[in-house]
């Protein structure tokens, strides 16, 4: 396979709390490849979100440590200064956030959100340009009178309608890789099923790579062609999507399908994974997931490196 | 809970600062007829606008009145009104809040109105206002400044007695009979006289600005009391022969406002860190 | 409610008997009794409040009881010079104290913000007729840079600007350490929102970041203190005015005040207030004009665009 384009190694990042070190990524390794949506599951509290923003450096103002490498076409991020690393940002790697709400700007309008979006990334455009395109986007991302659309402010707008303007504030950037964080939680689920539908429309006039950040193992079955399960800081399983979803190999992964499954029927049987999620402040040694794992035994007070079980679908257990 | 707040005041230099300058100016109030080194009012014509100097530790003023002394007995005026107008606005002022908390809508309307009514003036002007109707004088400074002070006071305490008023407890002694003077006295009062308390120490600066601007225009107390703003005034007056009593003045008056600002916020920081986003 | 709290206070301050004082003690009754009934004072109090605000109507503030002049035309020759001063007071303060504020909320912590924190409590605390007077002791008595008194030759632009940096510097100073510090607790808290990391993400440089979208946010809360704070300006001007012997409506209300010329204190402060409300109106009209989302709610009328978006 050629180079990804987007590597990232040994990734730990941690954070002051109030009660201690709070290890919130430990040895993160990923490859991710051009083209490609790729979905990354987990409970709150997993990771996902430091991943993200890891990527951009944006991480809060009480990080502690964010070492190893984030390969992005072989330059690696952690060693960028900052005004390189705004080189970056919006150009290479644009993100959608979680809340729509909250992520735009309550006394700017639309038009300046989008037109001061695609500065960094196009410098050449005149701002009669970038209107024009702001315009197009708009209309592609669904949404109805894009003229209008440009004089609102986000507090006009549903929540529906935001997530849009999101999304073609992201495309307009047209970046390499988009992240899209929990992209669709704060949404209703009708809302949802139609912000997935925009994005899977839009594949045919965006190629780059998609980060399709979730905690619902459904919409990632649905959207995305890669699988990356996450669990207290650490990826336990990845492949592609087909594969983990017919064959998962991490016992949490085969928790979560039946959790998801469960809901799904409606049936009143609920299933739950028993225990809780690990206090990312003093982590257990040995396999983060062994407290709750039906099927531990004797070498899960050992880590299980993430091996390679198929082609492309790896997994961190010791189970065969 | 006194003392962890002492504790936390001490542990920043601003507070530490303030704590400072209000210990030093509240000595020198209790203790000046016993540090000052001549009779505030002692008139020495041969020493008139007389630099510093041995007898005259800060010189002397137009009069030839001892700087130093009169200093020390303006803390005492400054420090008299504030306490005394603090005092009486937080009694009308609370009485009123929590009357009104109480009243039927047309009673609580009434004392609110009586609240906008007053605080439509600007401060400084409303004082110049009621000087010119009651005229000038120790107790009518006293009396005036007071009156500025009331709705600050009054909207607090009717705000907080409305929180109150309908928690379980207060609900459960009207079951057992209580009556709402004996409720607001017993009960609304001790729960809401804490935070109100941390702001009055907060007006305090102010309440010195005021009285010692009004006594700087000669409307406030009368000579021959000793007050900061009469001595700024008589200095300002005669600036072109000395600087030593506008100098004086004007830097006990810094002293004491910003030494009680910063023990106030610090006081205020202490003791309820959610009250730290006023500004 | 604000006309119902101006009116009840005007009564206030309406003191009980002036023709006495003014014609002093050897006043014969007859002469008192002739002024009383010139002045409207023998009417009774609801009926001298009809001809108070009738006359106020027409524009007419009452007669200055010693020179017999309309006390609207003392009043409004004063006015302007208050209103200047009071204006560049004011743009002196955000001319400094927003610049400060952003520069601490920026630094938060440093050495810098500590040193800001401390001028700003000093600016606030420290009353601003001490300010005034340094200020003229440094700049004018002992540096001799500025002139001392007056408000200018009224031809000689240059003049009266000369004539006008100390009083409003004096003015500014407790404004630049409210603004400063407000701006500062503002803007930290609005940099920590989420809308504030989205533009981080699309790489805008951190400058834009902080005076384009943060400002315009911190300036907000800011205003809606500010608008009492008027109110203390007012006061200030009083000060500033007798200071540096300024013509205007301060020193207007202090001379009419040691005079006992009640009709021009009762028209001079009548005036202030009304600049008070005025300002506060200007105040609560300029969130609409800041923040859409107030603009919303005062204009929820129309809003095409809202609805279609909703279905």
């Amino acid at each position: 396979m050629s180079e990804p384009l987007l590597r990232i190694e040994d990734l730990s990042v941690s954070f002051a709390g109030d009660q201690g070190v709070v290890h919130a990524l430990s040895q993160v390794t990923l490859d991710i490849q051009r083209g490609r949506i790729i979905g990354i599951v987990g409970e709150s509290g997993s990771g996902k979100s430091t991943l993200a923003l890891a990527l951009l450096r944006l991480l809060p103002g009480n990080l502690l440590d964010c070492s190893g490498r984030i390969l992005l076409e072989g330059t690696d991020l952690l060693k960028l200064s900052q005004a390189q690393m705004r080189g970056v940002r919006g150009r290479r790697i644009s993100m959608i956030f979680q809340d729509p709400m909250s992520s735009l700007n309550p006394v700017f309008t639309v038009e300046t959100h989008l037109i001061d979006a695609q500065r960094a990334s196009r410098p050449d455009l005149s701002t009669s340009e970038m209107r024009q395109r702001a315009l197009e986007m708009l209309a592609k991302v669904g949404i109805p009178d894009p003229p209008a659309g440009l004089r609102a402010y986000p507090h006009q707008l549903s929540g529906g309608m935001r997530q849009r303007t999101m999304i073609a504030m992201a495309l307009l950037t047209e970046p390499a890789i988009l992240i899209a964080d929990e992209a669709t939680t704060a949404l209703d689920v009708t809302i949802e099923a139609q912000i997935v539908a925009l994005i899977r429309a839009l594949r045919s006039d965006y190629a780059g790579t998609i980060l399709f950040i979730s905690h619902s193992l459904g919409l990632v079955a649905e959207l995305c062609d890669e699988v990356v399960v996450m669990y207290a800081g650490t990826v336990v399983e990845s492949g592609p999507s087909a594969a983990v979803f017919a064959k998962p190999q991490h016992p949490y992964t085969r928790a979560l399908l039946e959790c998801e499954l469960d809901l799904q029927d409606g049936a009143d049987r609920f299933v739950s994974i028993p225990g809780e999620v690990p206090s990312l402040i003093d982590p257990p040694g040995g396999c983060i997931f062994a407290p709750r794992c039906r099927s531990r035994f004797d070498r899960c007070l050992t880590a299980p490196p993430l091996i390679e079980r198929e082609s492309g679908h790896r997994a961190a257990c010791w189970l065969p | 809970m006194i003392e962890t707040a002492l504790h936390i005041i001490r542990s920043n230099a601003s507070g530490r600062f303030g704590l400072f300058a209000v210990a030093l100016i509240l000595a020198a109030a209790l203790l000046a007829p016993w540090i000052g080194t001549h009779g505030p009012n002692a008139i020495d014509p041969i020493h008139r606008l007389a630099p510093p100097s041995a007898d005259h530790w800060l010189g002397t003023d137009q009069l030839g009145r001892d700087l130093f002394t009169r200093l020390l007995y303006g803390a005492r005026t400054a420090i008299a009104v504030a306490l005394a107008v603090i005092a009486l606005a937080l009694c009308v002022g609370v009485t009123l809040g929590m009357t009104a908390a109480y009243l039927p809508p047309r009673g609580e309307r009434l004392i609110l109105i009586l609240f906008d009514i007053i605080s439509s003036f600007p401060t400084v002007i409303l004082a110049l206002a009621l000087v010119a109707v009651v005229g000038p004088g120790f107790g009518n400074v006293i009396l005036l400044i007071a009156v500025v002070f009331v709705p600050h006071f009054g909207r607090i305490a009717r705000a907080q007695t409305l929180t109150l008023k309908n928690s379980p407890f207060l609900e459960a002694e009207i079951v057992l009979g209580a009556g709402p003077w004996r409720r607001m006295r017993h009960h609304v009062l001790p729960n809401i006289i804490g935070p109100i308390i941390v702001l009055a120490s907060m007006d305090i600066p102010v309440v010195i600005t005021i009285e010692a601007g009004l006594s700087f225009l000669g409307l406030g107390v009368r000579p021959p009391i000793a007050s900061w703003g009469s001595m700024l005034n008589d200095g300002y007056n005669y600036l072109d022969q000395s600087y030593w009593p506008v100098i004086a003045s004007g830097f006990a008056l810094t002293m004491a406002t910003l030494g009680f600002t910063l023990l106030g916020e610090a006081f205020r920081d202490a003791i309820d860190p959610k009250l730290r986003r006023q500004p | 409610m604000g006309a119902i709290a101006l009116l009840l206070s005007l009564t206030l301050i309406i003191p009980g008997d002036p023709a006495t004082i003014l014609l002093g003690p050897r006043a014969t009754p007859e002469l008192v009794a002739a002024l009383t009934q010139r002045m409207g004072l023998d009417l009774p109090l609801h009926l001298r409040l009809v001809h108070f605000f009738g006359d106020l109507l027409r524009g007419d503030l009452g007669e200055d009881i010693l020179s017999g002049r309309p006390v609207a035309g003392l009043v409004l020759a004063a006015l302007p010079n208050t209103v200047m001063l009071a204006v560049s007071a004011i743009g002196l303060a955000v001319l400094i104290g927003v610049p400060l504020g952003c520069y601490a909320a920026t630094h938060p912590g440093s050495f810098g913000d500590q040193v800001a924190a401390f001028i700003s409590v000093g600016f606030i605390s420290t009353p601003s007729f001490v300010i005034a007077i340094f200020l003229l002791l440094i700049f004018s008595v002992s540096l001799h840079w500025l002139p001392v008194m007056g408000a200018g030759d009224a031809g000689d632009p240059l003049d009266q600007l000369q004539h006008l940096v100390l009083p409003s510097l004096a003015l500014a100073a407790g404004w630049i350490g409210y603004i400063a510090r407000l701006i500062r607790s503002s803007l930290l808290e609005v940099l920590g929102e989420p809308f504030i990391r989205t533009s981080r993400a699309y790489g805008i440089a951190e400058r834009a970041i902080v005076y384009k979208y943060a400002l315009k946010l911190a300036c907000i809360p800011t205003l809606a203190v500010l608008g009492v704070g008027v109110g203390e300006l007012l006061g200030g001007a009083v000060f500033a005015e007798i200071i540096f012997n300024r013509p205007g409506l301060g020193s207007l209300i202090y001379k009419s005040i040691l005079d006992r010329n009640y009709p021009v204190v009762q028209g001079s402060i009548f005036i202030v207030v009304l600049l008070f409300v005025l300002t506060n109106l200007l105040v609560d009209l300029s969130y609409a004009w800041l923040d859409p989302r107030t603009r919303d709610s005062i204009s929820s009328s129309f809003a095409p665009w809202r609805q279609r978006a909703r279905t």
